[in-house]
């Protein structure tokens, strides 16, 4: 007995530094956040109670609702579409075709390049007047939108600049295809399966956790994108795109309503654990693991 | 584990800290401010003029730190009591921060050191204060001003003399800037649609932040009370304001507005700092800017201020370079023509000490003056000519912009980088001698002049006009000046009216239901807000004022 307890002690002393940290950097702010949500506090004095009253005020404030829907709005943009292309790219790259490595570098080389460099980039490839998109466009006689300006071509416009950065998705998907066993391609070409039956009868079903797992990764990434609306629109126009995780950034940091800001952060983790969960509990339908 | 923990202890005892006490008989002081680059090595300069004079004298070393984000690093350290003793934030900060106590009150500090209101523009002594406490020091300041470009005005001067318009002047009211505009607005067939090519004016700049917000004031209207616990988004004022702005969709047609404005725009930054700059490339024929646009015009567009110079003269700036030590006169004379002459160049009297002759050639915007010893090159520099004189030469003019109201002159927004001294400062003397040097006449108008930017003070010297880097500082200095030149409103969150007053304007020029609706909606919104902040019952003040009505 005093040996197992020794063992633990052990194992907790060296595991401390990581607690250390967990408890000090992780933990306690988290905590701490959701008592501030329940505060009025501008960092300078101290916090004071107000009980539930900032989660009250957040379901009065139209802004906090106009960004709830832009964010779903863009999540139900990206998330599906960003699914379908990696995994469709994925898919292409694991043909064996000349040059095979050169393309899977070149869909990769984007996630690798700075979100901010990227931003920049993009805006300039969707710049009305000297753009390339819209130059592109007119030479085919199709009159390009101004696609950060208008509000209705702003959020379109985010969706596909969020491709860009699928390469991430595409090398975990490329994972995910070599273990998938060669034997069963061949028994569906066997059973008469052809291309587009041979993936969705041995490909996705066999990649589903994968999927599951890009999608859960997506859901968390999409509902708090924050980067590129801000360097690209900064919300607008006209609050178009303009997101909970900036409306929580402008609360905490530049309206200095850290209250406030915590209750949207906690409502904000509510929401994602919430679509997380539906992931999950959905899954049990359409996620096979090898071996079960 | 025992030597992780030993390890853990030594860094206790012996680890870094931070260095804001004496050290030996010197008072560390630490000065965080917002400017980067040339602008904070140019700040640098004042912090090595003080450390090497009053500082050293005093026994108080200012060690410069330059950061992004200054705003919320100032709040942040400060709430955690390790702030900087000197921050050099922007006015828009000054009331928020003061009516959180994360400012030290300056009055006492501030008479003590001669820093008094006389001494200041009204405008910007008054914004540094709240509640009738002095809680900043301005340092560079700025004015809003009408550029327009000449050379557009003359290549449309007959359609503006058509409509009985003037091109060879800047308009002197809205409704004549309006009808400059309309005159000037060129528009282009592309891709077969038509295009807005070059706009006489258009509202709201994508990257004119604070600016835009501002708009207002050139119909006359207050945002808020003067005690700011009333917001007054729905005045007859602010609404002639939005419907002027409102107008120009209205006009040029909302999508090609909004096409030609994101031609320009870059998101959060807006590109008036590039050489994309839409006054500078020429898409926009008017615009209101700060005395900083000379700047980008030196940096990017040089030839906007030198558009008249006479070719030789504008040779002789590009040969100034050439120039090398050890030149003899006649090499130099061979490029820069000859010396001693009425046209070129000629002895600069007095004769400089021991022997040397200095020679002094115009060059158009700048003068060259080079230092011969034994009859060689020795030393080489050049000085601006006289502001004022420059502007014979410039592509463009800066003109008050032009007001609403009739007989409401000289209208402008006037604006602030300025010093505070958190309150949980160490070092609150040490902080006020530094503030004290770097507002210094010489100082801040060498640091003013350096940033492109006005001086605080209320009486500027003839060098200071001399060797400003913008040719109109004279009517910046003078918006500035002005009693109409109004800073920002006194309300502890302006910046959350302020992106209010942004939604005003993109609603507007959208043109998404009528400019009362939005006006009232904002009213509600921000009225709410300001109560929240000062912590009054969430229905105050919640009624309408009679435009909504």
């Amino acid at each position: 007995m005093n040996s197992e307890i020794r063992q633990f002690g052990k194992g907790v002393a060296f595991v401390s530094p990581w607690l250390i940290g967990f408890v000090a950097f992780t933990f306690l702010p988290i905590a701490v956040s959701f008592y501030f949500s329940l505060c009025k506090f501008d960092l300078l004095q101290p916090p004071r109670f107000i009980g539930a009253r900032n989660y009250l005020d957040l379901l009065h404030d139209r802004v906090f609702w106009q960004a709830t829907r832009n964010t779903f709005y863009y999540t139900a943009m990206v998330l599906p579409a960003g699914l379908l292309v990696s995994l469709g790219l994925a898919m292409l790259l694991n043909v064996q075709v000349p040059g095979r490595a050169i393309w899977r570098t070149v869909i990769f080389m984007p996630s690798l390049v700075p979100i901010v460099s990227s931003a920049m980039v993009w805006m300039w490839l969707l710049n009305p007047r000297l753009g390339l998109l819209n130059v592109l466009l007119m030479k085919m006689h199709v009159p390009g939108p101004p696609w950060l300006t208008d509000p209705r071509w702003a959020m379109p416009a985010l969706a596909l600049m969020s491709l860009w950065g699928v390469g991430n998705a595409v090398v975990i998907y490329l994972a995910g295809l070599q273990d998938v066993p060669i034997e069963l391609y061949e028994a569906a070409e066997l059973d008469g399966a052809g291309l587009l039956g041979r993936a969705w009868h041995v490909t996705i079903p066999l990649l589903s956790p994968v999927i599951f797992f890009n999608l859960v990764m997506a859901i968390i990434g999409t509902l708090q994108v924050f980067e590129i609306p801000y360097i690209m629109t900064n919300g607008g126009p006209a609050r178009s795109t303009y997101f909970l995780s900036m409306y929580l950034y402008d609360n905490a940091f530049a309206y200095l309503q850290m209250g406030y800001a915590s209750a949207m952060a906690w409502i904000m983790l509510l929401i994602v654990l919430a679509l997380t969960g539906l992931a999950f509990w959905t899954s049990r339908s359409w996620v096979h693991y090898q071996g079960r | 584990m025992a030597m992780m923990i030993a390890a853990g202890l030594a860094m206790l005892v012996f680890g870094p800290r931070p260095r804001s006490s004496g050290l030996g008989a010197r008072v560390h002081i630490q000065y965080w401010d917002k400017w980067t680059g040339l602008e904070a090595d140019q700040a640098k300069q004042i912090v090595d003029a003080f450390n090497s004079t009053v500082g050293k004298e005093k026994g108080i070393w200012v060690d410069f730190v330059s950061m992004s984000q200054i705003d919320r690093k100032t709040l942040i350290s400060t709430a955690a009591g390790v702030p900087p003793d000197v921050a050099g934030l922007w006015d828009t900060q000054v009331l928020q921060f003061a009516s959180m106590g994360a400012l030290e009150p300056l009055d006492d500090y501030a008479r003590r050191n001669g820093l008094t209101r006389d001494k200041y523009k009204r405008v910007y002594y008054n914004g540094c204060q709240y509640h009738g406490t002095l809680y900043a020091i301005p340092s560079t300041v700025f004015s809003t001003a009408l550029l327009w470009n000449k050379e557009i005005f003359q290549q449309k001067a007959a359609e503006l003399r058509a409509a009985g318009l003037d091109p060879n002047r800047a308009p002197r009211t809205l409704a004549e800037l309006d009808k400059y505009a309309a005159a000037i607005d060129t528009w282009v067939t592309r891709g077969g649609r038509k295009r807005l090519e070059v706009a006489g004016y258009i509202p709201l700049l994508p990257d004119m932040g604070n600016g835009n917000a501002l708009t207002s004031y050139w119909f006359g209207a207050q945002i808020a009370n003067p005690d700011g616990t009333k917001v007054l988004l729905t005045s007859p004022e602010m609404f002639a304001a939005y419907n002027w702005i409102r107008g120009y969709s209205e006009r040029l047609g909302e999508p090609a507005l909004a096409e030609f404005r994101s031609g320009f725009s870059s998101g959060a930054t807006g590109l008036f700092d590039t050489p994309q700059n839409p006054f500078l490339v020429g898409w926009i024929a008017m615009e209101p800017q700060g005395a900083w646009v000379s700047a980008f015009i030196e940096k990017y567009k040089p030839s906007m201020d030198r558009a008249h110079i006479p070719p030789d003269q504008l040779q002789r700036e590009k040969d100034f370079d050439s120039l090398k030590p050890g030149m003899r006169l006649e090499q130099v004379e061979q490029l820069l023509g000859p010396g001693n002459s009425p046209t070129g160049g000629y002895t600069v009297p007095p004769q400089v000490p021991g022997g040397a002759r200095m020679f002094r050639w115009p060059a158009g915007v700048k003068e060259i003056y080079v230092t011969f010893v034994d009859g060689k090159v020795s030393a080489k520099e050049w000085k601006w000519l006289p502001a004022k004189m420059r502007q014979q030469y410039c592509q463009w003019g800066a003109a008050p912009f032009p007001s609403g109201v009739p007989g409401l002159e000289n209208v402008t927004s006037a604006g602030m980088d300025v010093w505070v001294i958190p309150s949980t400062s160490k070092h609150k003397n040490e902080a006020m001698e530094f503030i004290a040097f770097a507002s210094r006449q010489d100082q801040i108008e060498k640091l003013s002049s350096d940033h492109c930017n006005l001086s605080p003070l209320s009486v500027e010297s003839p060098e200071y006009f001399q060797n400003h880097p913008n040719p109109y500082v004279d009517v910046f200095e003078a918006l500035a000046a002005s009693p109409n030149a109004r800073g920002l409103p006194r309300l502890i969150d302006w910046p959350q009216i302020a992106d209010e007053l942004g939604q005003v304007g993109e609603r507007s020029y959208l043109l998404e239901g009528t400019t009362a609706q939005i006006l009232s909606d904002a009213q509600r919104r921000c009225q709410q807000e300001l109560n929240k902040a000062l912590d009054l019952p969430a229905n105050t003040n919640l009624d309408l004022d009679e435009m909504a009505q």
